[in-house]
């Protein structure tokens, strides 16, 4: 749907036996849209008829017009108050970026919503983090490790903690 | 919530790099598994002809590099010592790590050589 060209929003009289049959002018009323997850993640992004998007609603997709291209990593739509809206992903600013604690002993990573922590490093995995509030993650191995936080809605994080006896 | 890994399988992990590296300093020079089986040959008849007995092997090389075989055989023996001394070194590496008390003691040996393991947690 997205390669198709765009085509003038006026009637249309049908070809064939039955010329005084006319489409609605907003089968052709191109609009750009955005489809998105239960979470509001963008999983798709054209151009179509807004009869097409309205379709599409009625059928139950989560579809709403607006310009999303190149937008998937940095917006999402925004459905908190019943009224979807392409909105673009808040930072967290109180998570620092670099940590420093002793092996065996959890660093702090303060005001997380509910989200995934994955690590990489001496030892690679993920934690999950279930609740708001502060997240906590340690490791008795030593080294510098890579926390990817993924705080959704919340823009990804990326925090090196470094794991030292000094 | 503290990751952590099982110990004695951090042991096993970073003697495993270890091994890697000394591999690898051993092998930098290039020299394919079929020569280095000849070097094998060529040490013990070094150490033959450097006690007395002849070998055509150590003879035919000194005589292709314009020494005696003495000298070749010296030299023989002296880079199988290099070998010798890299594998010492590597032994000695795993014993540290055997005997680290914890995991903080096996990552500083590891830390010396600019090793690190990488373990799925």
């Amino acid at each position: 749907m997205t390669t198709e060209p765009e085509a003038p929003a006026v009637i249309v009289p049908v070809p064939g036996p039955d010329p005084g049959i006319a489409l609605p002018a907003e089968l052709f009323d191109m609009r750009k849209f955005v489809r998105y997850d239960e979470n509001g993640r963008i999983t798709g992004t054209g151009q179509q008829g807004v009869a097409f998007i309205r379709g599409e609603k009625i059928q139950g997709t989560r579809i709403i017009e607006g310009d999303g291209v190149g937008k998937e990593d940095t917006h999402y739509v925004d459905d908190a108050d019943g009224a979807p809206t392409l909105t673009e992903r808040p930072t967290l600013t109180e998570v620092p970026t670099t940590l420093k604690v002793k092996p065996g002993v959890e660093a702090v990573i303060p005001g997380l919503p509910p989200c995934k922590l994955s690590f990489t490093g001496p030892l690679k995995g993920e934690q999950h983090h279930g609740a708001l509030g502060d997240a906590l993650i340690g490791f008795r191995v030593p080294g510098t490790y890579r926390i990817t936080v993924e705080p959704w809605p919340y823009r990804s994080i990326s925090i090196e903690l470094k794991v030292s006896l000094l | 919530m503290i990751h952590e890994y099982p110990l004695d399988k951090l042991r096993e992990a970073a003697k495993a790099v270890v091994q890697r590296h000394f591999v690898g300093i051993a092998e930098s020079d290039g020299t394919q598994p079929t020569l280095r089986a000849m070097y094998v040959l060529k040490l013990q008849e070094a150490r033959g002809v450097l006690a007395g007995t002849p070998s055509d092997l150590v003879s035919g090389e000194a005589q292709i590099r314009g020494i005696t075989p003495e000298q070749m055989a010296q030299v023989i023996v002296a880079m199988a010592e290099q070998s010798a001394q890299l594998e010492l070194a590597r032994m000695h590496t795993n014993v540290r790590i055997d005997t680290a008390e914890d995991e903080a003691g096996i990552v500083a040996v590891l830390d010396e050589f600019g090793l690190e393991v990488s373990l799925l947690a």
